[in-house]
């Protein structure tokens, strides 16, 4: 079937609006900007400040992609997705303000798909929501 | 020499400073190592005591020379400046350090003095070595105030100022134009200062 850039711009539309988030990140105007940016494009967000919060609502929250800050108050990022276990998300992006090759190994080593390394652009994380959406549409059909 | 001397003698040559140890009650020169001898122009060499008496303890300052008095008789540690002449006619400046030994036996009652130069590649290596240190740390510092600190500031502002293009372009075109630049200069800052955390972690 042949589709339109009208079609093609509802599609992806749809797809981001489907796409649910979880963002743990404890820096208060970071997780609120990223927050309401995010939520500006479409998905659907929900966020955690620390570890034992999002260990809780991770489960019941069903989200399609977790992003999660390495340094957490009450643990890392990596700890996080070890102890999540079965209720990892399909995609997951790890942020931190070290990024060197040791620490982003670390980071695939844990599960995560990416590693950002603080400050970045936020076209790059929406890029990476992109992939995430478009794996999660691969999946669906 | 006496097999206690002679072990006494190879105590001071392994300090790797001049050195020498003297009576505590009439500051005769008990020994010495070979880099004090080659220090100082020595005019008999047999008299240990001229040498010591002579040849260092005049250049002491005078309230250092109480102290040192002080420590020779008291046995106790003393940290002192004294300057002399070297072989070639320079002026050396030391900082003398003498503490008693302990123990009964004759080497056990003596004050043994080490030289410390004051201008030696020695001291100019230890010195490099603190500052080389103090700029690791300084390094470290900045490197962690950028981490945990201005970046993430600047993220939050980032994705802020992007929130702020998105609300303001349904108000004015033209706003959203200056808002949608001033995000872009923002996030040129961002990618600016993320190449500058990388290339210090390289250097870390």
């Amino acid at each position: 079937m042949c589709r339109g850039p009208w079609e093609t711009l509802l599609k992806n539309n749809f797809s981001m609006r489907s796409l649910r988030v979880f963002l743990v990140e404890n820096h208060e105007d970071t997780v609120r900007y990223m927050q309401l940016y995010l939520e500006q494009l479409s998905y659907e967000v929900t966020v955690a400040a620390d570890m034992a919060s999002a260990l809780r609502e991770i489960p019941e929250s069903r989200c399609d992609v977790l992003i999660s800050d390495i340094g957490l108050p009450d643990g890392d990022g990596w700890q996080l997705m070890e102890k999540l276990g079965d209720h990892r998300p399909q995609f997951a992006i790890a942020m931190s303000g070290y990024g060197t090759v040791n620490d982003q190994r670390r980071s695939r080593a844990a599960g995560y798909d990416h590693h950002l390394v603080k400050p970045f652009a936020p076209d790059a994380l929406v890029a990476l929501l992109r992939e995430a959406s478009n794996l999660k549409e691969e999946k669906q059909s | 020499m006496t097999a206690l001397r002679e072990e006494v003698c190879t105590l001071l040559q392994e300090f790797g400073l001049p050195a020498v140890r003297v009576k505590p009650a009439s500051a005769e020169v008990i020994e010495f190592n070979g880099l004090f001898s080659s220090l100082i122009n020595v005019a008999a060499p047999l008299d240990y005591r001229l040498w010591f008496v002579e040849g260092v303890l005049p250049h002491i300052a005078r309230a250092d020379r109480v102290r040192w008095e002080t420590a020779l008789t008291d046995r106790t540690p003393v940290q002192v400046q004294v300057a002399f002449k070297s072989v070639d006619g320079r002026v050396l400046d030391f900082e003398m350090r003498s503490s008693a030994s302990v123990g009964q036996k004759k080497f056990g009652q003596s004050l043994l003095c080490v030289f410390i130069p004051h201008t030696n590649p020695f001291f100019e290596r230890i010195y490099a070595a603190h500052l080389s240190e103090g700029r690791e740390l300084e390094r470290c510092r900045i490197r962690n105030e950028l981490h945990k600190g201005v970046s993430q500031q600047l993220l939050g502002a980032a994705f802020g100022c992007r929130l702020l293009a998105g609300k303001v372009v349904k108000l004015s075109e033209a706003l959203g134009k200056e808002a949608s630049d001033l995000a872009e200069l923002l996030n040129e800052a961002v990618l600016e200062l993320q190449n500058l955390v990388q290339s210090s972690e390289n250097q870390g």
